[in-house]
C-alpha cells in the first residue's frame, strides 16, 4: 500500500494503533482508526487528533515576499498583523482557484504557507511563475522535515494546556506562537478544518511520535481522514477537487469574503472584478435530505426532472443524524427551502436547499 | 471468528438455514470491517423472488455503497426492520442480531455452490 506514496512522520504510530490506511492525494493516510462515526463524535463532544502532515509547509521570507505574496494571494498581506494567520485563495488570471490555503505572518518578512497536500506542487510552481532573477525571496518546502497534528474539539484547549508551557487561552483564534509542549518545541496555531476551536501543532519530524503519544496520552482520541470529511462538510468548509477548483471563482463559492477587493497587484484582481460586477452564474448551497440514502460527488441536482446542478460533496452527518450534501444550482434556484431531487443511483430522493453550515458550534459563554 | 454452522458466498454474504426450510441471510464480520459504519441498507419488498447470486440491494456506510448479493435463490419473506433505526446492528452483531432478510421456499442444491467456514476462512485470509 505504501508503494510510491508518501508518508508521513506518523505512519508507524498509525500502523500501531490498526488504522484503515488509504491513498490521499498520494499520500499513505489513515482513513479510520476504528469507526468513523466515533471519531467525528468525539470531535463534537470532548477532542480528537488528525495526523495532517501530508498538508505542505512552505517558509516564504526575504524582502520581496510581501510584495510577491500579494500578487498570488487574495488577501492583502500588509494588513495582517505579525503572528496571525488569515485563510485566503489562490486564483489563477482568470479567477479559478488553485488552492485554498492558510497564510501565516510570522515576521514582516517571514511567511508560512500551507496549501492542501495534492496541492503543493501546484502552488510551489505557480509562485515560481512571479519569480524574477533578482527577487529578493527564499522559498523552503518544509513539508517533509515537520509534522503537523491538529487537535480539535471543545475540550482541546483544556487537554493540552496539560502540556503547555504557556496559557493557551492567550492564543486567539488565527493566531500562531513558539511554545513547548512536554520537552518539545513546537508552532502552534488556533486554526483548524472542523468548525470546532482548536490547534494546528507543528513539530520537528523527529519529535512526531513523542508528539502523538503524549496528546492520547492527555486524553485526545485519534481521528482519520473520514471523520475530518464529515466534520468539515458539516461546517461548509470547502474541499478543494469538490466544491473548489480551477474553474469556480471564490464568489461562486461563497467566499467573497476572503478577497480584497481594494488590494492592487492581486494576478486574479481583473477577473474576479469582472465576476463581482456580474454576479456568479451558479452557486453552492446546502441540501437537507430526510431519507437515510447518502448523495456524493458528482449526482445531479433536479428539479421536475431537470438536472440544474450537481452535488460536489456529501456525507452522512454524524452530528445531525443524517445524511448532508454541498453542491451547484444556478442562482435563480438557489432560494432556501426550494425542494429538488437528487439522482442517486438512479433513485430520485426528494431534498430542500437548506442554510450552511450545517452544524454551528455554540460559543462558550 | 466465521461461525460453523453457516454457508458463505464469495461475496461475503452468510445463511443460515432455520429448521422450516427458510434461511437468514447477513454479511460477514470481514465485510462489516471493509465497509466501516454502516447507515443504511436497501432491499427488495417482502414477497419479491430473488436469484442465487444476482445484486438484490445496496449497503451503505458512511465511506462508500456497495451491492448486497443474495446468496440463494428463493423468496423474501422478512427484513431486520431493527436496521431501520439502527443499521449500527450490522457491524456489531454481524452474525446474530445483524441479520438482513429471510427468505422461503430455497433450493437445498445451491448450497453446494456456497462455502463452508473453513474455506471462508480461507478465501479471507488470501
Amino acid at each position: 500500500m505504501t508503494n510510491n506514496l508518501n508518508t508521513t512522520p506518523l505512519y508507524n504510530s498509525h500502523i500501531k494503533l490498526n488504522a484503515k490506511m488509504v491513498d490521499f492525494g498520494g499520500w499513505a493516510m489513515p482513513i479510520q482508526y476504528n469507526s468513523i462515526i466515533s471519531e467525528s463524535k468525539s470531535v463534537r463532544e470532548q477532542s480528537g487528533i488528525f495526523d495532517v502532515s501530508h498538508m505542505g509547509r512552505v517558509k516564504i521570507s526575504g524582502e520581496d515576499a510581501s510584495k510577491i505574496l500579494n500578487k498570488i494571494l487574495s488577501i492583502n498581506i500588509d494588513k495582517i498583523s505579525i503572528g496571525k494567520a488569515k485563510y485566503n485563495l489562490i486564483c489563477n488570471k482568470d479567477g479559478g482557484i488553485i488552492d485554498d490555503c492558510i497564510i501565516y505572518k510570522l515576521d514582516n518578512e517571514d511567511f508560512l504557507l500551507i496549501p492542501n497536500a495534492s496541492n503543493t506542487k501546484a502552488v510551489l510552481a505557480w509562485i515560481d511563475t512571479f519569480l524574477q532573477k533578482d527577487s529578493n525571496i527564499h522559498i523552503n518546502n518544509i513539508t517533509l522535515d515537520t509534522v503537523m497534528i491538529a487537535h480539535q474539539g471543545p475540550e482541546a484547549l483544556e487537554i493540552l494546556q496539560g502540556l503547555a508551557s504557556e496559557n493557551l487561552q492567550n492564543i486567539k483564534p488565527y493566531s500562531i506562537q513558539s511554545i513547548k509542549l512536554g520537552d518539545i518545541q513546537v508552532s502552534i496555531a488556533r486554526t483548524g478544518y472542523t468548525g470546532e476551536d482548536g490547534f494546528e501543532i507543528i513539530a520537528n519530524k523527529k519529535d512526531a511520535d513523542y508528539l502523538w503519544e503524549q496528546l492520547i496520552n492527555i486524553g485526545a482520541n485519534p481521528c482519520g481522514l473520514g471523520a475530518r470529511d464529515i466534520l468539515r462538510l458539516e461546517a461548509a468548509l470547502p474541499l478543494h477537487g469538490n466544491e473548489i477548483n480551477t474553474t469556480t471563482n471564490p464568489f461562486q463559492a461563497n467566499l467573497g469574503r476572503f478577497v480584497d477587493t481594494e488590494k492592487e497587484g492581486y494576478i486574479a484582481k481583473n477577473a474576479l472584478d469582472e465576476i463581482f460586477n456580474k454576479g456568479p452564474e451558479k452557486i453552492l448551497i446546502g441540501l437537507a435530505i430526510s431519507d437515510r440514502i447518502i448523495p456524493r460527488k458528482g449526482h445531479e441536482i433536479l428539479i421536475n426532472n431537470k438536472k440544474i446542478g450537481d452535488i460536489t460533496s456529501g456525507c452522512y452527518s454524524t452530528t445531525l443524524n443524517k445524511p448532508i450534501a454541498l453542491g451547484y444550482v444556478p442562482l435563480q434556484f438557489a432560494t432556501l427551502n426550494t425542494k429538488v431531487n437528487l439522482n442517486i443511483r438512479g433513485k430520485l430522493i426528494e431534498s430542500y436547499i437548506c442554510k450552511i453550515p450545517f452544524y454551528k458550534r455554540r460559543k462558550k459563554s | 471468528m466465521n461461525p460453523k454452522d453457516l454457508k458463505y458466498s464469495k461475496d461475503h454474504e452468510w445463511i443460515k438455514l432455520q429448521s422450516d426450510n427458510s434461511a437468514l441471510i447477513g454479511i460477514t464480520e470481514f465485510a462489516t470491517d471493509s465497509l466501516g459504519d454502516v447507515v443504511f441498507i436497501e432491499l427488495p419488498d417482502v414477497g419479491s423472488k430473488i436469484k442465487q447470486f444476482e445484486k438484490i440491494g445496496e449497503i451503505e456506510s458512511v465511506k462508500a455503497v456497495s451491492d448486497i448479493y443474495t446468496p440463494i435463490s428463493g423468496e423474501i419473506i422478512e427484513q431486520n426492520t431493527e436496521l431501520i433505526d439502527n443499521p449500527e446492528l450490522i457491524n456489531n452483531s454481524p452474525f446474530e442480531d445483524g441479520w438482513m432478510f429471510k427468505v422461503k421456499n430455497i433450493d437445498s442444491n445451491e448450497l453446494t455452490n456456497l462455502m463452508d467456514a473453513d474455506e471462508y476462512d480461507k478465501l479471507i485470509e488470501d
